[in-house]
């Protein structure tokens, strides 16, 4: 019987490493094989998320920049990564919540790697809001555009690049001029190294170095509403 | 039952043929098409193609060379190689600095995405993608005078429109008798068919991006300079694009190591990973020393010292300078992080020791060697500095290529492991002096 059904289990290490290693291998049908045993287990989107598609990623970025994979391994994890979250996205969109609140995540122009944003607007709606992922390269006109339109309660910008903080800064100014109000937060593999003391100029800006601490901050909006 | 064709099936070229041919139609009615034609095709769609191609080329050609299933080397051969074609070409119009269309560029990864999972799981598929690319050097018979016409061409910038020059036909019956000639079953020639019918949509996708553009697709990216770079920022002007470009070459220069071991690639890996650089004097400065060093990490793992990495930023600064004199104190501060590097090597190995490893090598391996791979001690004693300062495999990615028996006379190979000893002993010589009480 799966007993898991009300509690959701962790990722195991074992099936971690059976799934990074077929990653490596760019075997899709095995990752894709293993995500859905995961799912029918009874573990967590979030944990999927988290401990499954981020720490693999991780390992792969981890590999490459010690030239033990090459670049093409790299690209292709990203790209079955990225057919694992359309896997998984039909749960993902039916989780439960409210969906009163909403964020627009958005990677600033000249940043070309989505993966990051993607998932946290994913986690965000399994979180009960609404995400709106605008996808890599937003201009500014477009970022200001879909602020207006969508009136979110929260504005997510996704860094992979330190090299791109200046065009980062300078979507936050923007935004912040045309909405003072909204809250903005920022995160992404950018800022591993350090880089977000620049942010500190900026009272409407978070930091959030985790999910973990975009989990917490949702939940603040919650408490504040209670 | 056998999973075999049956003698009434048509011949597999003649169902491709039939398979794609609405879709075929529709890329030939392109608007980037009839733009050329008529002679009003602009040169960022012309370029963004070539750049385009060669993302898609790349990863095909080396797919098809590499697949271990003897059918698909069965229609496959080196000379069918469109790549250096399309490289040749770009290097004509490089000089112009060709804004990138960003849209063009992600229509290509996603080619070059579907080409690598193809080749993990269906890689017989991948001669559906080979007969639609073959397929072109018929359509470029057309397009060539075209494309002299409205470039103003005439030799030079057509080597890919050019492709088996007065052969084409010759060579097309040919990879027909060899794609009729092979044994598939019914469900892989299938996949054969999709994967032609799913080249030519992606085409369509791509030449969509490539024209009409708006203004706002043009901008210049890494792939401007290096088709191959990936998606990582470049600078926004121009005029520091050229000088990170120059600085580039004269640090290839500087070390005739990189051409000899990674050659034209390496060149162009060159330029952009410059240009990468260029940006980053924009960054707090923490932070230029953080994505230096990371960069240099990244380098020495993969058999380029750090020193190649301080010499670049001292070039870098100083064409840059040149190029945007008001700009000078800004582009000053990359020197900071070369300064660093300099430091970290000279902590492990004084600048006097590196003078003896270079005297004592090139005695070793006499003038002649020591001329054709001229500052090998360099490379060698800094990249013994790069492990000690963390930079895991900095040794163990210079030291096999250079030890290569293949490549090297056997002095040689005595002289770099002579070179790499002596400078260990010289960074524990200063480790325990600096030890002492």
């Amino acid at each position: 019987m799966n007993a898991s059904r009300c509690e959701p289990v962790d990722v195991d290490e074992g099936a971690y490493q059976a799934y990074l290693s077929a990653l490596l291998k760019g075997d899709r049908a095995e990752c894709a094989r293993i995500v859905e045993g995961l799912m029918s287990d009874g573990t967590s989107l979030r944990n999927l998320y988290i401990d499954l598609f981020q720490r693999a990623l991780y390992a792969v970025g981890e590999r490459w920049e010690r030239q033990q994979i090459s670049v093409a391994v790299e690209h292709l994890a990203t790209a079955i990564t990225e057919r694992m979250l359309t896997l998984v996205q039909p749960q993902v969109f039916s989780a439960g919540g409210s969906r009163h609140r909403s964020i627009v995540v958005a990677c600033t122009a000249g940043e070309f790697h989505q993966i990051g944003g993607r998932m946290i607007a994913d986690l965000c709606e399994l979180s009960g809001w609404r995400g709106y992922f605008l996808g890599t390269d937003t201009s500014l006109d477009k970022l200001l555009r879909t602020i207006a339109e969508r009136r979110p309660t929260l504005l997510g910008l996704s860094l992979a690049l330190l090299t791109n903080l200046p065009s980062l800064i300078r979507a936050i100014e923007a935004v912040t001029a045309a909405h003072p109000r909204l809250p903005i937060v920022v995160g992404g593999q950018a800022f591993r190294f350090g880089g977000h003391e620049a942010l500190k100029g900026y009272p409407n800006v978070a930091y959030l170095a985790s999910f973990a601490d975009l989990e917490r901050r949702l939940a603040s909006f919650e408490a504040a509403t209670r | 039952m056998n999973e075999t064709a049956s003698e009434k099936t048509p011949v597999l070229m003649q169902e491709l043929r039939a398979a794609t041919a609405p879709a075929h139609a529709g890329l030939d009615g392109a608007p980037f098409f009839q733009a050329l034609s008529a002679g009003e095709l602009p040169l960022e769609s012309y370029v963004g193609q070539l750049r385009a191609l060669s993302v898609i080329h790349g990863v095909l050609e080396e797919a098809l060379s590499t697949c271990a299933d003897a059918r698909v080397g069965s229609v496959w051969s080196d000379d069918m190689r469109k790549l250096p074609l399309l490289q040749q070409d770009l290097r004509h119009f490089e000089p112009q600095l060709v804004k990138d269309l960003k849209e063009a560029i992600v229509a290509a990864m996603a080619v070059e995405t579907d080409i690598r999972l193809r080749l993990l799981e269906r890689p017989l598929s991948l001669i559906g993608y080979h007969y639609v690319l073959e397929g072109s050097t018929l359509g470029a018979q057309v397009l060539r005078p075209m494309v002299a016409r409205t470039f103003k061409l005439t030799d030079d910038g057509l080597a890919y429109l050019s492709s088996y020059g007065s052969e084409v036909r010759v060579r097309w019956a040919r990879l027909g008798s060899r794609v009729n000639a092979l044994s598939l079953t019914p469900t892989e020639r299938k996949e054969v068919v999709e994967a032609a019918v799913a080249c030519f949509a992606k085409l369509a996708a791509l030449f969509g991006t490539l024209y009409p553009v708006t203004s706002e697709s043009k901008t210049l990216l890494a792939t401007s300079i290096n088709p191959e770079a990936g998606r990582h920022p470049v600078p926004d002007d121009p005029r520091e694009i050229e000088a990170a470009v120059r600085a580039g070459d004269r640090c290839w220069q500087a070390f005739p190591y990189c051409e000899q071991r990674f050659g034209e690639r390496g060149r162009r890996f060159s330029r952009s990973d410059a240009a990468w650089k260029a940006t980053l004097y924009r960054l707090p400065k923490e932070q230029i020393l953080e994505q230096v060093w990371w960069l240099g990490r990244l380098l020495a793992a993969r058999g380029l010292p750090t020193v190649m990495l301080q010499v670049t930023l001292e070039i870098l600064v100083e064409e840059l300078s040149r190029a945007v004199p008001e700009r000078s104190a800004e582009y000053a501060r990359l020197l900071r992080a070369s300064a660093d590097l300099l430091a970290s090597r000279r902590a492990h190995l004084t600048d006097d020791q590196l003078q003896v490893l270079a005297t004592d090598f090139d005695r070793a391996v006499g003038p002649s060697l020591s001329a054709r791979l001229p500052r090998t001690a360099l490379l060698l004693g800094c990249a013994v500095t790069d492990e000690l300062a963390g930079c895991e495999g900095a040794v163990s990615s210079l030291r096999p290529w250079m030890i290569d028996a293949a490549r090297f006379p056997p002095e040689w190979v005595a002289a770099v492991e002579a070179t790499l000893i002596r400078a260990r002993e010289f960074t524990r010589l200063n480790s325990s002096t600096r030890n002492l009480p």
